[in-house]
């Protein structure tokens, strides 16, 4: 039998997970990730509903930080009034998510959870160097994680059973800094699963590229942050060359020939559209 | 003045649909039913060595488990599809053995445990090797992979001579991909065991009843008679729920009669892309001949439609093809073949447009390619050879006043004046001079459709109107409503006709039990043929109400009119008497019978066979559509900007439901053009559902400008022609062709998805 519970407050919910160390708990926010998981659903002893606790759904912006509840929707975040000033990356990376309907019930942390290569979220907190406040259970408390930490392949976290995302905190000096570019790349207008994406963040000053991070969407097991091209890139002052960004890049991402796209397509496309982050710069 | 057509009234069903109210065919159910699920083939190709369902028989719930051994009549039905595979499965989607169970989850658990034990065989996957095969054969009855009667040609004038007079000749090859329906709704079947008639009775998502009736009884070794078929509320076909739903038919009709109860299918999508047919994948090798002023001087062509294993469909769709081959140009010299061709891999059927999306694409890619090569305008190379007064289709069939009226120059005309044609062209090469990131281009494209059936069977229809003592009327037509708005225009036809309102109107669902079969509901022949049925019940209503009105009124029938629902004296507007009270009248006092049954036979076409001239369809519908694009150099993403189109369809009889049609149509034109396309991997589908099998989104849509040309042409009903199908098909040449004028590449395969336009190969190839 399974059990199906929704807790209301976090302490509800976290002697709940106590109690019930030795079953296979899965947790459900938005359900778009799960509800087509069958697979998952099924494995699981106890599904637990993370809806039904407000404390989890809250942004907040104090302190150079900005916090963002783990069940925040897509639709939340878009009309967040502060986050489309200091944070329009992840008000876009959001926007461009699926449909209005997906949008409504996508949550953040579902997208991070899922751990998928194609997470719209996921290079744009990457690039932020976001950390995600995690509840383990081993532990019985709460951990701060960088979030390069926290991938480790294709649906794969360091989450353990009965372990869940709480939240996400970002540094928001930084990202009041810089200028960002963010290009998503899929077949159609909406409802659209990327081939690929680039997330960029930077800072120019007096002509010379004062700080960059970049990451790339679908072109890897888990998103990826180019970091041999952001060492290549750092501190030049836009007089890089071409091909060179290109092989780095290149060598950066290992990207698969699958329905939605070719690595050869993969491939070429990122490295163009990191050459176009780096044009814009220049204008 | 007409006061009920030519008028964008609202669709009698509509609230129903958009209120959530309307049932559709999952939505039914029956005491005692039993779901049933089918088990597919795990081969593209492979004998069948045995059938265990021992296991799955003993699973608490299963009720019955059927094979090919469980047929009643014969395992054959139109088309060659066996209800179920006996010796050897053909493709993925070959059903084996079907599983009745008290509910879904129990059948779907049966199934799993159901062992056919196989021998694997090498596919035919590819077309070509398929065609010149003579030993490896699909079907080893036959000498070869060619599928019956599809062969068809045209001949006219003397290709070789022809050719001769050229002063350039252009050979080009274009290829479709197969593409899916893409319909919301995936296919359901219920099916009752009828004890009255000792027979069946089935529900569904069923676009043509009657085919699905006779196959039933064929297979079930019953009388025509004693298979009842009722289609429910359908939600969209394209000509797609008509095998897979004929598959679904007969195996839950052998279950039905086995179990004495109602048996339930209805299919996962996955099962839906998997079983049912879809639009033909085609190789069009073409060879063009010209003067060096852009005439046209001779086309030969040689086609190939790919089939899969089994097919009732190459047979139509390849001589609707083998007219239209050559465009809607004025060829003296043409030589067309057209074959469909058997292989182991999905199969192809109808979807909206039967033939037209393929070869369009590859005419009008092809006098595209030779405007450039001429350095003509692609605008004045269509005019100069589009069809005009005087001129003679490839068929023979001349075009002219009292013939087959010939639009096309005007509304080509039309629609580049509209859509600033050529001032765009020079602009957009101005732009493309200056941006490298960007290119813009514009594309045109142009068409011909033959309305109807044609030369494919007799354009027959029927309808039965019934007028009830309120005065409310009811219509029965033996076509079918899949959501195209059928019985909207058929209502208005009839209310017109009748000098009645709209508003009288009722429907019924088609059950072949109570009207003839006229045929099936495609060829976009719905209003065309329909509707001349409905004219003819309607006049011999009015015949009866206007004899009875003219004791009434005490005059000459002849001076009775009927209109606004009143019947009065042509001149003397004193003597009148309502509706209602006529009714009454005609059915308390002296009894009359107020259904009529209206039957539609144009008769049958004359061709010949040999050579493909004759009178191929009775009458044409035209277009022209102009294409705006913009490319994105780097990721080589194609964005359509804005479609301006101009057609005539003759006249339209509800304007608002002829523009839904149209914009409809050219948004899976859109699809079609540059992003649907089955992945297939040794004969196995990696686009099951809608997660990779993209199809455009609303906000995909283009700006769309539309213009009807309501040219004079007695011949449909109140002069209407065809619309349904014609949308689709100007989509993928006008986009290609704009693509060519943007970037200079011309692409001859779809669709434009990103791999194919940055990188020159799509996905699988
Ligand atoms: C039609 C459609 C379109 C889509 N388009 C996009 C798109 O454009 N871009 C994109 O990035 N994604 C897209 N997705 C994927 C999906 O919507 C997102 O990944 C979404 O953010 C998942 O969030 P959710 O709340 O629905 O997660 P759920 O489905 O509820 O959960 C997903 C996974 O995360 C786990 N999980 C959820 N919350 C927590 C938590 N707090 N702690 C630990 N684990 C947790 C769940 O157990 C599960 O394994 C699309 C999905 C659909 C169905």
């Amino acid at each position: 039998m399974k059990t199906f519970i929704s807790p209301k407050t976090i302490s509800e919910l976290n002697e709940f997970i106590s109690n019930n160390k030795n079953r296979n708990i899965i947790f459900l926010a938005g359900g778009t990730d799960l509800l087509v998981d069958q697979e998952k659903f099924n494995t699981a002893d106890i599904i637990i509903d993370l809806n039904k606790i407000s404390e989890l759904r809250n942004i907040s912006v104090y302190c150079e930080k900005i916090n963002i509840g783990s069940t925040c929707t897509m639709t939340d975040i878009a009309k967040y009034k502060q986050l489309q000033n200091i944070f329009p990356l992840l008000v876009n990376a959001a926007t461009n998510v699926g449909s209005p309907q997906i949008r409504n019930r996508a949550t953040i942390a579902g997208n991070i959870a899922n751990a998928s290569p194609a997470g719209d979220t996921i290079p744009v907190l990457s690039v932020a160097e976001a950390k995600i406040r995690i509840f383990n259970l081993e532990k019985n408390k709460e951990l701060l994680v960088p979030i390069n930490k926290f991938f480790l392949g294709p649906g794969q976290t360091i989450l353990k059973n009965g372990d869940y995302i709480v939240g996400f905190e970002v540094p928001s000096k930084i990202l009041q800094d810089c200028e960002y570019a963010f290009y998503k790349v899929g077949q159609r207008q909406a409802l659209s699963i990327s081939k690929l994406s680039v997330t960029c963040l930077y800072q120019l000053s007096h002509k010379k590229i004062h700080k960059i991070r970049m990451a790339a969407g679908s072109v890897a097991p888990t998103v990826k942050r180019l970091y041999k091209t952001e060492e290549y890139l750092q501190n030049s002052n836009l007089s890089y060359a071409e091909n060179e960004v290109m092989r780095f890049v290149k060598s950066e991402i290992e990207p698969i020939t699958d329905v939605r796209s070719t690595e050869e397509y993969r491939k070429e496309i990122t490295g163009r559209l990191v050459l176009k982050c780096l044009q814009e710069m220049k204008s | 003045m007409y006061n009920e057509i030519k008028k964008s009234q609202n669709r009698l069903d509509g609230y129903e649909k958009v209120t959530g109210q309307a049932k559709f065919g999952a939505d039914l159910n029956f005491g005692h039913q039993l779901y049933a699920k089918t088990v597919y083939s795990e081969y593209p190709r492979a004998e069948i060595v045995s059938i265990d369902i021992s296991e799955a028989e003993k699973l608490e719930g299963v009720v019955d488990i059927i094979t090919y051994e469980d047929i009643p009549g014969e395992n054959e039905m139109f088309g060659r599809f066996p209800v179920l595979a006996a010796k050897e499965v053909k493709y993925i989607g070959d059903g084996v053995a079907v599983v009745a169970a008290k509910s879904k989850e129990t059948a779907e658990k049966a199934v799993d445990l159901i062992n056919v034990e196989y021998k694997e065989k090498q596919p035919l996957f590819n077309m070509k090797k398929a065609y010149n095969s003579k030993d490896d054969l699909v079907h080893t009855d036959k000498e070869d992979n060619i599928i019956e009667h599809s062969h068809h040609l045209m001949r006219k004038g003397n290709i070789k001579e022809g050719l001769q007079k050229a002063d350039v000749i252009l050979e080009r090859t274009y290829y479709t991909p197969f593409v899916d329906q893409a319909y919301i709704e995936p296919e359901v079947i219920v099916t009752i065991p009828d004890p009255y008639r000792e027979g069946i009775e089935i529900h569904g998502s069923i676009q043509n009843p009657y085919s699905i009736r006779e196959n039933v009884a064929k297979i079930m070794d019953l009388k025509i008679s004693q298979v009842k078929v009722i289609h429910s509320t359908i939600g969209g076909s394209f000509g797609g729920k008509d095998e897979s739903v004929m598959l679904m038919a007969a195996r839950t009709a052998i279950l039905a009669k086995r179990t004495d109860r109602p048996i339930k299918m209805v299919l996962t999508r996955e099962e839906s892309m998997l079983e049912s047919c879809k639009r033909h994948a085609y190789e069009l090798n073409y060879k063009i001949g010209a003067k060096q002023d852009g005439t046209i001087v001779a086309i030969e062509d040689e086609v190939y439609t790919q089939g899969g294993p089994y097919n009732n469909k190459a047979m139509f769709a390849n001589w609707r093809g083998s007219v239209h081959a050559t465009g809607p140009y004025r060829v003296e010299n043409v030589k067309t073949d057209y074959y469909g061709v058997y292989t182991n891999t999905i199969y192809g059927g109808a979807y909206r447009g039967f033939s037209a999306p393929q070869t369009v694409f590859g005419s009008e890619s092809l006098i595209d390619e030779l405007a450039y090569e001429l350095d003509i305008s692609p605008k004045e190379i269509r005019l100069k050879n589009c069809l005009k007064e005087g001129d003679t289709f490839a068929t023979g069939q001349k075009f002219g006043p009292g013939e087959i009226p010939a639009p096309l120059a005007d509304i080509i005309e039309g629609v580049c004046e509209h859509s600033d044609y050529e001032e765009k062209r020079a602009e957009y090469k101005e732009f493309n001079n200056k941006h490298n990131e960007k290119k813009k281009g514009i594309g045109i494209s142009c068409t011909i459709r033959g309305a109807g059936l044609g030369g494919e069977g007799i354009d027959t229809a029927g309808a039965t109107l019934t007028i009830d003592q309120d005065g409310s009327i009811n219509l029965i037509s033996d076509l079918t409503e899949m959501g195209q708005g059928m019985r909207t225009a058929h209502s208005q036809i009839a209310a017109e006709t009748l000098g009645v309102s709209l508003e009288r109107f009722t429907f019924i669902n088609t059950d072949t039990s109570i009207i003839m079969d006229g045929g099936p509901t495609v060829a976009s022949r719905g209003t065309l043929a329909g509707g001349q049925a409905v004219i003819e019940a309607a006049r011999k209503l009015k015949e009866r109400l206007k004899k009875v009105a003219s004791k009434k009124l005490d005059c000459k029938k002849e001076d009775i009119v009927i209109g606004n629902d009143l019947i009065y004296h042509k001149q003397n507007k004193e003597k009148t008497i309502a509706f209602e009270d006529l009714i009454e009248v005609c059915l308390n006092d002296l009894g009359i019978s107020l259904s009529a049954q209206g039957w539609y036979n144009p008769g049958p076409e004359e061709l010949d066979e040999e050579t493909g001239q004759g009178k191929a369809y009775p009458t044409y519908v035209y277009g022209c559509a102009v294409t705006e694009i913009t490319v994105d150099i780097k990721t080589g993403k194609v964005n359509v900007d804005k479609i301006t189109a101009g057609y005539d369809i003759g006249t339209p009889i509800n304007p608002q439901q002829v523009k839904g049609q149209l914009y409809g149509g050219l948004l899976q034109g859109l699809g079609y053009s540059l992003m649907e396309e089955f992945e297939q991997k040794e004969g196995y589908l990696k686009t099951d559902n809608f997660d990779d099998y993209l199809i455009p989104s609303i906000k995909d849509m283009p700006d769309i400008d539309i213009k009807l040309f309501d040219i004079e042409d007695d011949f449909g009903p109140y002069g209407a022609k065809s619309v349904g199908e014609l949308g689709i098909e100007l989509v993928a040449p006008s986009v290609t062709n704009a693509f060519y004028d943007a970037t200079g590449r011309r692409i001859r395969e779809i669709p434009l998805n990103l791999e194919r336009t940055l990188l020159g190969k799509s996905l699988s190839k």
